[in-house]
């Protein structure tokens, strides 16, 4: 199918915005200009309204806790044992969630959906965009992109409560490191079973993400809130070698120098959420600022349900409002997330070959007055 | 950048004491004498006051068990739910900005050593760090791995009731678990376990241990199982080594004294007295250090109990090295910290009156050559 979007104020967020007109193709933007005159399918009237891509929230655990239910639908923590790097949050999306509409209200139409935080191993998230279908293959932009850590305290209560290691951040990191050198060994079995030209009769799940894990192929998402934990996360890149991203990130100004020289992209938030444990005492907007200033590469992550995915905008209007420029903002729920997850190729901006993710606002995303009025899944909303 | 203490009292500690200037350049001390000129260097006055290097904690669990929240959330001492936590790292868990290290530079405590707890009989791997929050964390790191942790009596009988009844259950444990390790090194097809290469490390005397032990009997089983192991012993709290003065002279068996300052709230601590250190020196034993214990006892204790000792007959040269040169050589970082010697780390502190008077004020402390706490500016403790 081929559509026209006609007069609206294009926000490429990597460029200066433009008035015009955007032409799609089979869902990947073909032209970008003043006026396009071609013959297509369909022609949407943008009545001047600001064009912006789909926002991605890098951080979120929708379909996988639909609200208003209880234990029958809260799918977001395999806790049953501190490692369960097999499970994927893949196996427990369901599109009934209502908060997948809701998102797409609030602009977002690109989640990485991840196990939650109860485990220090948590398992495989994945990266889904917005859509209409009840099947969750539709959702899918890729699986199993990354593997959910976890640090503080989280994983302190959840399995001290049941006597179980980690019952401290040193039995944390010891479970993490203790499943890394794990990782190494199997390595090394697979290596010599292959040199005896044998048949290799040991293949275990746990192992083969462990793998990829240290060979780089999978990057390691790391819940870390205080400092302390941080510093952890980026010892062990640097010990294993591996990827990793911190998640949340709250001490982030504690610790801005080490963060900064590590490299270690960092999902900011949710800030927009109660102090509801010590770990989050020092919890700061500012954060966003400081990210911006040092350079550090991050996104601005709702952590759905712990703030609806709806308000995501407004997350970050409120960075705003605490001095982070608007521009980098809007670029933390875009391309910065993107370029994080891996899927800058074809979306975060509105560029000639990326795919159609978009969405057009009658005002500001970053004014809870504005609303969506169209996107490219929907169409038109009241 | 270079600083010039003048014309202070000058407490070497490994030398007599004497008035004179203390040149520093960077983050060491270059130069000692009476009279320092040098131009382009910052003049500190000392006159009419006293120079002591920063003090030495060799026992704390400052940034483990951090203050003022009081949630088990944030106290992560203890890997409570494994008698065999050999590879609980205390540098994971350390919050690098706890309350106690503001404490400590007040006291002028400019180095500390932070242990796992005593809940388990491997308790786990201790940190040595400098206390100065201005520098990054990695920076303040002097030793990572300072020694393993281990304990005997109450604490893992009464943490462990599933794995240990009996002071006999402890022993066996231990005992177990270097076998264990013995049989991983014979193993000539082994792979890699953290837990073993660390015990194979203390076997080949490369890490210390440090033996958390309170009454006689825990002390004399420790000292014989590292006979027979041949490991490096130091001795914890040693309660009761007034009683066994004999054996500790014999054996060289170097100590860790403290704290004195508690009520008799275990049994295994009954026979505590401010009279061990003095009753020791008695026995020809004058090289023991004197801990804290931080937060069991807070920190600023440390030259009070020092200088209660010597109320209760120790020689105040033997009390002022009990918490500076002999800690150090405790944790073997001699070399660098513990005395006022050209080569050595800047790290000094300026009190009002003798260190062990406990009416003296800490008026300045300088870790690795900057200024850390400034009673004047800070006012933290009156």
């Amino acid at each position: 199918m081929k559509y026209l979007i006609k007069n609206v104020e294009i926000d490429p967020v990597v460029k200066e915005k433009i008035t015009g007109d955007v032409l799609i193709d089979n869902g990947i933007i073909k032209k970008i200009d003043d006026n396009i005159v071609e013959k297509v399918d369909e022609v949407i009237d943008g009545k001047k309204a600001l064009l912006l891509p789909g926002f991605i929230d890098a951080h979120s655990h929708i379909g996988l806790n639909p609200e208003g239910y209880g234990f029958e639908y809260d799918d977001t923590n395999e806790s049953s044992e501190p490692n369960t790097a097999d499970v994927r949050a893949v196996d427990g999306f369901t599109t009934s969630d209502k908060s997948i509409k809701e998102g797409a209200r609030g602009g977002v139409l690109i989640y990485c959906v991840l196990p939650g935080s109860s485990n220090p191993i948590g398992g495989l998230g994945f990266i889904a965009k917005y859509s209409k279908s009840n099947l969750v293959s539709d959702f899918i932009l890729r699986y199993d992109s990354c593997i959910k850590m976890a640090t503080g305290e989280n994983p302190k209560r959840c399995f001290s409560a049941k006597d179980k290691s980690p019952s401290t951040r040193m039995g944390i990191a010891s479970i993490i490191r203790n499943y890394l050198f794990d990782g190494k060994n199997y390595i090394e079995k697979k290596k010599k079973s292959q040199k005896e030209n044998k048949v290799f009769t040991e293949y275990d799940n746990k192992m083969e993400i462990a793998q990829k894990i240290l060979e780089r192929k999978l990057p390691v998402r790391i819940h870390c809130h205080r400092a302390e934990d941080i510093l952890f996360a980026i010892r062990l890149k640097e010990e294993f070698g591996i990827r990793v991203s911190i998640e949340h990130c709250t001490d982030l100004i504690k610790v801005q120098d080490e963060v900064k020289k590590s490299n270690v992209p960092v999902m900011l938030g949710p800030v927009m959420s109660s102090r509801s444990k010590v770990e989050l005492m020092d919890m700061t907007y500012l954060s966003y600022k400081t990210a911006i200033d040092r350079e550090i590469p991050f996104s601005c992550i709702s952590d759905h349900p712990v703030f609806p995915v709806e308000t995501l905008r407004l997350q970050a209007g409120m960075a705003i409002n605490y001095g982070a420029d608007e521009r980098e903002m809007l670029k933390s729920l875009t391309i910065y997330p993107a370029r994080i997850l891996g899927i800058s190729e074809e979306y975060g901006s509105i560029e000639i070959g990326k795919k159609d993710n978009l969405c057009l606002w009658n005002g500001s995303p970053f004014d809870s007055r504005s609303k969506v009025v169209w996107n490219n899944i929907d169409g038109f909303i009241n | 950048m270079k600083k010039i203490i003048k014309k202070g009292k000058i407490f070497p500690v490994t030398g007599e004491s004497f008035i004179g200037d203390i040149l520093i350049e960077g983050d060491r001390i270059i130069s000692i004498d009476e009279n320092i000129d040098c131009k382009d260097a910052e003049i500190i006055d000392a006159e009419n006051l006293f120079v002591f290097p920063g003090l030495v904690e060799s026992h704390c669990h400052i940034g483990v068990h951090r203050e003022k929240t009081n949630q088990y959330s944030d106290n992560d001492t203890n890997e409570f739910t494994q008698p065999v936590s050999v590879d609980s790292f205390a540098i994971d868990a350390i919050y690098p900005f706890d309350h106690g290290f503001k404490e400590a530079l007040s006291t002028g405590v400019t180095t500390v050593n932070v242990f796992p707890g005593s809940a388990n009989p491997f308790g786990g791997i201790g940190t040595t760090l400098k206390t100065d929050m201005n520098v990054p964390f990695e920076d303040r790191i002097i030793l990572k791995n300072s020694s393993l942790k281990m304990a005997l009596g109450e604490n893992p009988k009464r943490t462990h009731t599933k794995e240990i009844m009996t002071r006999m259950g402890t022993a066996a444990i231990i005992r177990r678990t270097f076998n264990e390790a013995i049989n991983y090194r014979n193993k000539k097809d082994r792979e890699y376990n953290q837990k073993n290469e660390i015990l194979l490390k203390v076997l080949n005397k490369e890490l210390p241990v440090h033996a958390h032990a309170h009454t006689a009997e825990d002390m004399l089983t420790i000292i014989s199982i590292a006979e027979e192991f041949d490991f490096e012993l130091f001795l914890e709290h040693a309660t009761e080594s007034h009683l066994i003065a004999d054996v500790m002279k014999e054996k060289r068996i170097k100590l860790a004294i403290g704290p004195m300052f508690t009520s008799k709230y275990k049994i295994e601590v009954n026979n505590r007295t401010l009279k061990t250190p003095s009753i020791l020196y008695e026995n020809g034993i004058d090289d023991f250090g004197i801990i804290t214990d931080h937060p069991v006892i807070p920190i600023m204790n440390l030259p009070v109990e020092a200088s209660m000792a010597i109320h209760y007959g120790l020689d105040q040269d033997v009390a002022l090295k009990a918490i500076t040169i002999n800690p150090a050589r405790n944790l073997k970082i001699s070399d660098r910290i513990g005395s006022i010697d050209v080569g050595k780390d800047a790290d000094l502190i300026i009190t009002d009156k003798h260190i062990l008077d406990p009416t003296h004020r800490v008026i300045k402390t300088f870790v690795s050559g900057e200024l850390a706490y400034s009673m004047n500016e800070e006012r933290l403790f009156v």
